[in-house]
This record gives structure tokens, sequence and C-alpha cells, in this order.
């Protein structure tokens, strides 16, 4: 409360946030709790620190609804892209499929434009810490092709390759789909979208953690969720160690792009 | 209680810090004001019911209507407990549902993989086994025992991910006692994952047991709601 300007000085018995005179005793001013002796609280700042801290908490859980609903959208896109792939050509399907998860993360980057806006401004890494990230991309990529060829000989599952779909079609077609599509598209919804959504209420870790595992669960895959709750985990800490989402993109197109010339070369040897 | 001036010796009262009588300067400290006593919630001092803070620990002498607030704080603290513990059963209940559905799953597929070959290797076809193989290595690409090493690996493969699923609803469980809004959340995006993988591989299971489902993730869906509203009361609270 703010003195009139004609009032006489405050005696050094008034407290000094109200104006109310206070007992000789009294440590604190029992009209506003005000400590004696301290200087007088900006109380603009504590009402809007009030608001903001509000505001916080509606963010926190709309973003956390917000989530959930994108999360649901998305598995709805993949479950219409496999419907897609029961009635049409593989690779047809594959195009339909990936331009569906496409719009969908676009969509709700542009809804939440704001929330990603500061990663997209950002140029995350120096020169050196890209290159880190192209160096790690190798010993990862070796790591997750052990894993699933372990999967198939420990079960006998003789799985076919991915790319088979593409077989016929051009390179660039391949890689359009399989390694450049999902480091844009999957980074932007995932260290990009959700990532933001989970960060308004979480702290860095948990936010890490939950986005890796909406990753990993996306992918529909089981038996993989061994190897992308990880591969979740290292771009969701990329995303937040740089404050941008190109690393990320980069060790994803890394990481995919690799498994994709792996994968050409040993359908197609000499291509 | 009426106060002297120190001037004067009147009791005419003080008005902007000058006495009313004489127009000498008012006392310094204020003096105590009288009426009915409470105690402060925190430090046990004596306070006057009218002070709004406590004069020697400054804690907030709660009115009514804080403590009606205090109250419904309470009371939406037992509820979202509630909902927690709703979400928790619902988890327990998911992890033995699919552990069951795991056992069952490697037992029936081996079983019937079994019958399988049985009828294969006793039909009375007129084809020999050999013409049998080859036929198997022309549609396929595999031999005979690769196809059934596959059809066995499969069935051990869909149990595992099921005793796989299972076991971690159950450390989903365990978590929610840590981390409620974390654990919540993650059993309710591996449940309608799990529904969609379910869905791709056989689309009539989606609609069995069609109202159960809903009510797991309605369910699951309040506890993340809920285990949110804790957390965030208990991050006000720190």
């Amino acid at each position: 409360m703010d003195a009139p300007a004609d009032a006489p000085p405050s005696s050094p018995a008034d407290c000094v946030s109200c104006g109310r005179p206070l007992r000789e005793d009294a440590a604190f001013c029992p009209n506003c709790g005000h400590r004696r002796g301290e200087p007088p609280e900006d109380r603009r700042a504590r009402a809007k620190l009030r608001i903001e801290r509000t505001l916080r908490q509606h963010a926190g859980i709309s973003g956390v609804h917000a989530l959930v609903a994108l999360y649901c959208t998305l598995l709805g896109g993949q479950l219409l892209s496999f419907a897609v792939s029961k009635v049409a050509e593989d690779f047809v399907a594959e195009i339909v499929g990936s331009s569906i998860l496409a719009g969908i993360i676009v969509v709700a980057a542009f809804v939440f434009r704001s929330d990603i806006a500061d990663a997209l401004r950002r140029p995350g890494f120096r020169a050196i810490g890209y290159g880190v990230v192209v160096l790690a991309s190798l010993p990862i990529v070796g790591i997750v092709h052990a894993y699933v060829r372990g999967l198939d000989r420990l079960f006998h599952l003789h799985m076919k390759s991915e790319l088979k779909s593409f077989e016929g079609q051009p390179l660039v077609w391949t890689f359009l789909l399989f390694a450049v599509a999902p480091a844009l598209f999957e980074e932007l919804g995932f260290r990009g979208v959700i990532f933001s959504l989970l960060r308004r209420s979480l702290d860095p870790r948990e936010t890490i953690l939950l986005s890796a595992i909406a990753f990993g669960l996306l992918h529909l895959s089981v038996p993989m969720l061994l190897t992308h709750v990880p591969l979740g985990l290292y771009l969701g800490w990329l995303r937040h160690r740089s404050g941008s989402l190109y690393p990320s993109m980069l060790a994803h197109f890394l990481h995919n792009g690799l498994v994709v010339a792996a994968g050409t070369w040993s359908l197609y040897p000499g291509s | 209680m009426r106060v002297t001036c120190a001037a004067c010796g009147k009791e005419e009262g003080f008005s902007e810090g000058r006495c009313l009588a004489c127009g000498g300067p008012a006392p310094a400290v204020a003096p105590a004001p009288a009426g009915p006593l409470v105690r402060c919630p925190k430090c046990r001092s004596a306070v006057q019911k009218s002070e709004k803070f406590c004069a020697k620990c400054g804690a907030k002498i709660p009115t009514r209507a804080d403590r009606a607030r205090a109250m419904n704080r309470k009371r939406e603290r037992q509820e979202n407990q509630q909902k927690v513990n709703r979400g928790r059963r619902w988890m327990l209940i998911v992890a033995v549902l699919t552990l069951f559905q795991a056992v069952f799953l490697y037992f029936s597929g081996m079983s019937e993989i079994d019958k399988a070959i049985r009828e294969a290797e006793h039909s009375d076809l007129g084809v020999s086994a050999a013409e049998r193989d080859a036929e198997i290595k022309a549609t396929t690409g595999m031999t005979w025992a690769e196809l059934i090493e596959q059809s066995r690996g499969t069935v051990r493969l869909m149990a595992g991910i099921a005793g796989v699923l299972g076991a971690a609803f159950i450390g989903l469980w365990w978590w929610a006692q840590i981390n409620p809004f974390g654990a919540a959340l993650t059993a309710l995006l591996m449940y309608v994952t799990s529904q969609v993988i379910g869905a791709m591989m056989e689309p009539e299971s989606l609609l069995k047991g069609i109202l159960i489902k809903i009510f797991i993730v309605v369910a699951l869906f309040s506890a993340v709601s809920a285990g949110h509203r804790e957390r965030a009361f208990s991050r006000r609270r720190a």
C-alpha cells in the first residue's frame, strides 16, 4: 500500500510495507506479515508471480492433455496407414503413411508454434558438437544392428528388410522416406511439440524420459522398445543440452541414413 | 485501551501522528490492541483474533475462509489419491491379464504348431516328404525345419512380448507410488499403443471387451490428471 504524498513520514515503529503502527515487541507486522526492519516488498511483483504460477499450472495440465490427444491422433494415423497398406501397393502405402504422420505433426507444430519457436531459432551446438554427433552415430547404429540380428537369430524369424517395399524404386525415395522425413517430422513432433508440452510442467530429466517412452511406443514394436527408448533418451538429451532441434535432427538422420545405406547394400550389393 | 499523550497527559486520542488535545507527537510504539486471543499455529504464541499475521513468527493466522480452503484442498488431495490408486489398481489388473495372455499364447500357439506338423506329416495326399520340402522351399524360401523353427520362434516372441508388457505394467504399478504422474502417463500411452498393435494384428480384437478397455483408459487418464495436480500442489508447498 503506497502512503499518500502529504502524510507525515512513517516512524520506525510503522510497518514499511502497509504503514500500520507496530508494537514494540513485534518482529512481524500483524496486518501484512512483513518482517520488521526489511525493505518494503514489491506487491505488484508478488501478485505478478502468483498470476504467473497459476498460468503455469494451467499451461502444464493443458499441455499434458494436448500431449495425450496428439499421441492418440498419431496412433490413429498409424492405424490409418496400416489400413492403407492392406489395399495399396507397399511403396504407395509407405508414401501415404509418411504423409499422414507428417501432416499431423505439421498441424501440431503450427498449433504449438510458440512452444517450439525457440528450439527452431537456435543453431544448437558449435561445429565440434555436431562433429561428435556424427561420430557417435556409427557405434549407435552398430548396437542397433547387432540387436536386430540377435533377435532374428534367437527367434529364427527370418525377418524381411523394410526396404523390400522399395525394390525397383529410385534410391532417392528410400532416403527421403526412411531417413529425411523421420529426421524432420519425428523430431519436430517428439523433440519439438511433445518435449515442449512436457517441459511446461516437468523437469528436464522426466521430460527426456517420457518423450523417449512416447517415441519408442509410437514405433509400434515392443521388441524394438529396447533400442528406440534409449535412442529417444539420446535424442532428447541432445535437444535439452543444445536447446535446439537441429542436433537431434542430424543424429536421427544419420541413424536412419546409415541403416538405409546398410540395408541397401545388403539388398542390392554394388548399388 | 485509551493511550495517554506524553506531552499533556490527556486521553483525547491521536490523528495523523498528533495528539488531538495539545498537538504533541503520538507515542512511537503502537499499543497492544485488546480483544480475544488465539494461538499462532506455528509458534503457539498468543495473537489477537483480529490480527492477520503472528507478530512473533510472521505465520498467517488462519481465518474461517482459510480453514474452509484448507478443508477443500484436503478433500481434493484425497480425491487425487483415490484416482491415482484406482489407476494403480487397473495397472495391476492389466499386468495380471497380460501375463495370463502370455502363458496362453505360448501354450496354445505351440500346441497349434504341433497339431499342424502332425497333420502335415501324416497327411495322405500322396506327396512324398522330399516333394513337400521342395514345394515349401519354392513358396517360402525356407526348408520344412526352418519353417517350423520360425513358427515356434514367432510364438515364443509373441508370448515374450506379452510377458514383457505384463512385467512393465507391474513395474509401472510400483513406480506409481513414487511418481504417480509419470507412471500413469506411461501406462496410458503403453495401453493404448498395445491396443492399436493388437488391432493391426487382429482388427476384431479392438471391439473385444470394449467397455473394460474404455474403463481402463478413463481410469488411467484420470490418474494422469490427478497425478499432475498432486505434483503441482507438492511443488507449491515446497
